[in-house]
């Protein structure tokens, strides 16, 4: 059947194929020769996700001893739109090195709109953290950062998550509940009712306490609980956020989102799953990992302390660098002055993905982004990876 | 020291499996001086994807490679099994299932010519002979094209061994499926892919058409793990070769001087030198964006990309759903579905009225209120793939991945603002969302643990490609598969500059069209190396016999290349003689 097409007939049949090249032919050389440059949609793209952004300090806040807040202006007055619980990163260039930094965005992502845009971040700092020492000491009204943003999926999604959010916060992971309390107060998250438990040790160490009163003080949408472990004399809630203070605070189908310590992290999920909660319905943010690796489940102890090579291939080059057992690989690199591109600095988002040649590293088990792939083959994420041997490593050329 | 050689045969800018492939390719043929630039940081390009959570994430839907059976391999499965890559491969059945309410239509199609014609009679009977005989031709033509793209032989030779693809070659789809009288239902059936694509088949050839049909109805097999891993594979064997691959590097400029391309140079200021340049990255990018400098760029270049259309891109939600696919109302791999069958899809940009309509409407509208005209999306076709029943590796046990994709001409987001995009975002997963449900009746919302949207913005952010497409042209009379294979000499505008794969209807960016990138590259080697001739010292790589094409797909085991070769020498002599 048909197996013999006849259209119009064997001429016209045959000479198809002449007919299409002619056809091309005129229609290239009838074609305008003025170049189209203009990618409309690689501008919104940059708009929503600019490559690299210059701020401003422009006022620096004492919230309590220990914490301060940033408020930020880009220089060419544009913010992207983010959500709430989304990061920058921080490009701080300290000595020779380019150390790159996650800060959840504590202002309210309507802050960022309007006619006086800015975001802010909240830094809070105690005794020999390395990068809010420089930012508390270094950083004045007036001087300039760079960066880039916006980062990260921790964020309230209404087509999947409830309106009703149980948010457990510890320390400073209050930062991404408190930009949220303020969006939801200025109404903008209709509907949304926020309940945030708040963990800390003691009461100075209260992030943006009086913010926070000030917000559930005035709407109605937003409660906060703060509960402190370590202050016996507290005439609020003491010990640590557990099954029965979740479950008092929570309604039907709510969602949950944490953001805090690693410790508390484990305390947290392990709540959860006693009161049954399917894990549709909690997320988390970015889980620092711990500044002792050596309490990491499966760390093997008798590394500590140890001093290793790390080769270190871009493209043809190589490097020799020193690396110690109890930092991470990218720090290593940093301390190097050898640029690698961090985001999240706890091995989810991928951002720094290096191949690891031969060597044997630990990778912590929280928050562990590498794909199936990739654990097979030696792809690995430097920000969350511990040398435990000699490596060679090959990282992207920045 | 520095990061590059001072000198590369090759460059190829995009480590997609298209690049990627043509790096392999290359390598297999005694050029192994390449370097590879991707702009991400892992392999594969669009088939990279990303991990969210614990998944992993395609940025839109996951398309099917045609790579035929084992006994049969299509180029592509021949090619991967060269490369040692075809191991994991599982026969599939299904091809997809089409749902048409309004039309009373709900069939799945499998695999294999009777058997999809036998599942079409049972629906519309009295059309078996019909639909196999426009299959049959389908698969003449397409492996007549097979032959033909490497070789095109004389008028006689192309009379009497392709005379199928002869006779078909100057009509549009429409035109020789109307020849087969088959009931409009019949043609709905059969044609649910092209109406997805917003393609109207007046203006589709023919032989584009066959090409696809051919393969979409044939036995395949499906990768059984994430086609990223895939890519992975393929940069360790470029790398374990000698082939250099570097990521995080953008390619912002092509170096061209006197007409030739010297190098390229990335977004971090390395200036890179090569012989030859291979780019995933559409002419439409390359010419008026890239060349360095822009005055030499052709006209005509110019005139090349203003004559083509660039395909629509997708709008996907991507979702894990706690649950079976089973327990969640999804029981297919691919399936087309719409309300009403309309392959306009509209190509005005929204109206300020009409994106502020979208914008105030806290609700989702019913389906009436959604203005026809400018609507971002062609809601009339929607695809639903559940990559569960592809691969159960590529999903996590107790879980059900769903993509959900429309098309939108890209000029559908140009008034669409920053503070806007994510509403709209939202509101057209809602919308896709709700007209799945319509037709599983399971409403698996509630159960939703990841869900994702991607627009051409996400493409262009994650991919970079010109104004997020990922599509290629779309598919004309006037842009004939055919006759841009036979003016590929003419329209090579910049000497050393290659394309992977710039067919409307290949989806894209693909192994094949890295395939036919680096066999341009190889052949002008070649031809360069005959050119400077006897005895004549040069620098050049030798590349191995056997390059004009020799992976050719005839339907047929395809023997050894000792074996291909002599038939092809005469067929060149042949061609030789008739020019």
């Amino acid at each position: 059947m048909a197996s013999k097409i006849n259209v119009n007939g064997f001429f016209r049949d045959t000479s198809g194929l002449p007919r299409m090249e002619e056809l091309r032919k005129s229609h290239l050389a009838n074609a305008p020769a003025d170049p189209d440059t203009d990618d409309f949609i690689r501008r919104l793209a940059e708009r929503l996700h600019p490559k690299n952004m210059r701020f401003q300090v422009v006022s620096i806040i004492e919230s309590s001893d220990y914490t301060r807040v940033y408020r930020l202006v880009p220089m060419d007055g544009h913010i992207p739109v983010f959500q709430c619980g989304q990061y920058m990163n921080l490009r701080l260039k300290i000595g020779n090195s380019v150390l790159t930094r996650p800060y959840t965005i504590s202002s309210a992502p309507f802050e960022a709109r309007g006619d006086n845009p800015f975001v802010e971040i909240a830094v809070h700092h105690k005794k020999g953290d390395f990068v809010p020492d420089y930012l508390f000491k270094k950083f004045k009204v007036g001087d300039t950062l760079d960066g880039s943003m916006p980062f990260g999926n921790f964020y309230w999604e209404p087509l999947r998550d409830s309106r009703n959010i149980v948010a457990i916060a510890g320390g400073s992971g209050i930062t991404p509940f408190y930009s949220m309390a303020k969006e939801v107060a200025s109404g903008r998250m209709k509907g949304c009712k926020l309940t945030i438990l708040y963990g800390s040790a003691k009461s100075d160490d209260i992030m943006l306490k009086d913010e926070l009163e000030q917000l559930s003080s005035t709407c109605w949408d937003i409660k906060i609980v703060h509960v402190l472990s370590d202050e016996p004399g507290w005439p609020g809630k003491r010990g640590l956020i557990g099954q029965e203070m979740i479950k008092r605070y929570s309604s039907k189908g709510c969602t949950y989102m944490f953001c805090g310590s690693f410790a508390m992290y484990g305390h947290v999920l392990n709540a959860l799953s006693e009161l049954e909660i399917p894990a549709r319905r909690f997320r988390h943010a970015a889980i620092s990992n711990p500044s002792d690796v050596s309490i990491l489940p499966g760390y093997p102890k008798e590394k500590s302390g140890k001093t290793f090579q790390i080769t270190v291939v871009r493209g043809a080059r190589q490097d020799s660098i020193h690396a110690s057992a109890h930092e991470t690989v990218a720090v290593a690199l940093e301390r190097a002055a050898i640029p690698i591109d961090t985001h999240c600095r706890n091995g989810e988002c991928g951002f720094c993905r290096s191949q690891l040649v031969s060597g044997e590293i630990f990778v912590s088990p929280v928050g562990d982004g590498r794909r199936e792939a990739d654990k097979e083959t030696g792809g690995f994420h430097p920000c969350s990876s511990w040398p435990l041997s000699d490596l060679k490593i090959k990282i992207p050329i920045m | 020291m520095g990061f590059y050689k001072e000198r590369y045969d090759v460059i190829i800018i995009g480590g997609s499996l298209a690049g990627l492939a043509a790096a392999l390719q290359l390598q297999s043929k005694g050029v192994s001086n390449v370097l590879v630039l991707e702009r991400g940081n892992f392999p594969g390009g669009q088939a990279a994807g990303y991990v969210q959570n614990g998944f992993e994430f395609q940025i839109t839907l996951p398309g099917t490679m045609f790579v035929g059976t084992k006994k049969e391999p299509s180029k592509t499965g021949q090619f991967l099994h060269d490369m040692g890559m075809d191991g994991g491969w599982q026969p599939v059945s299904e091809c997809y299932r089409v749902v048409l309410p309004d039309f009373d239509i709900d069939v799945t199609l499998h695999a294999g010519y009777e058997r999809a014609a036998r599942e079409i009679n049972a629906v519309v009977p009295g059309t078996y002979d019909g639909v196999i005989g426009l299959m049959n031709l389908c698969r003449q033509v397409h492996d007549s094209m097979d032959v033909l793209s490497g070789n095109w032989p004389g008028r006689m030779q192309m009379m009497m061994k392709h005379a199928e693809f002869v006779r078909t070659a100057g009509y549009s789809a429409a035109e020789i499926i109307s020849t087969f009288r088959l009931p409009q239902k019949a043609v709905d059936i059969l044609n649910a892919q092209w109406v997805y694509m917003g393609y109207s088949l007046d203006t589709v050839p023919f032989t584009e058409y066959a090409l696809w049909m051919a393969e979409c109805f044939a036995e395949n097999r499906l990768c059984q793990e994430p086609l990223a891993k895939l890519a992975l594979k393929m940069q360790k064997k470029a790398e374990a070769s000698g082939i250099q691959v570097e990521f995080c590097q953008e390619v912002d400029k092509i170096l061209v001087k006197n007409g030739k391309v010297l190098g390229v140079r990335t977004a971090h200021g390395d200036e890179i030198h090569g012989d030859y340049v291979i780019s995933t990255l559409y002419p439409d990018k390359v010419y008026p964006q890239m060349v360095e400098p822009s005055s030499e760029v052709p006209q005509n270049a110019l005139r090349f990309v203003n004559s083509h259309k660039l395909s629509a891109a997708p709008v996907s939600v991507i979702m894990t759903i706690d649950g079976t696919p089973e327990e969640n109302g999804i029981r297919n791999h691919f399936t087309f579905f719409s309300n009403t069958l309309d392959d306009e899809a509209s190509d005005e940009p929204l109206s300020d009225a009409e994106v502020e309509h979208i914008l105030t409407d806290a609700e989702p509208p019913l389906k009436d209120d959604v203005p026809a005209k400018g609507c971002p999306t062609n809601y009339d076709c929607i695809t639903a793939v559940c990559p569960n029943y592809a691969s159960r590796a590529a999903v996590p046990e107790g879980y059900t991945l769903l993509y959900l994709t429309a098309l939108a001409p890209v000029t559908a987001f140009q008034n669409i603002g920053e503070d806007a995009y994510h509403d709209v975002k939202r509101r057209l997963a809602d919308e896709l969302i709700a007209a799945y449900i319509n037709i599983s009746g399971v409403d698996f919302r509630p159960w939703i643990t990841e869900i994702e949207v991607t627009t051409a913005v996400t493409i262009s952010h994650r991919l970079g490609t010109w104004k997020g497409a990922i599509y290629g042209h779309v598919p004309a009379m006037e842009h004939h598969v055919a006759a841009r294979l036979r003016m590929k000499k003419q329209e090579r505008f910049i000497e050393g500059l290659a394309f992977a794969g710039m067919d409307g209807n290949d989806a894209g960016i693909q192994v094949p069209g890295g395939l036919e990138a680096a066999q341009d590259v190889l052949n002008d080697m070649d031809e360069k190396r005959n050119a400077d001739d006897s005895g004549q010292k040069t620098d050049k790589p030798v590349p191995q016999k056997g390059t004009d094409g020799s992976s050719q797909n005839t339907g047929k085991p395809i023997p050894e290349e000792g074996a291909v070769a002599p038939k092809q020498k005469k067929e060149a002599v042949e061609n030789g003689k008739q020019n």
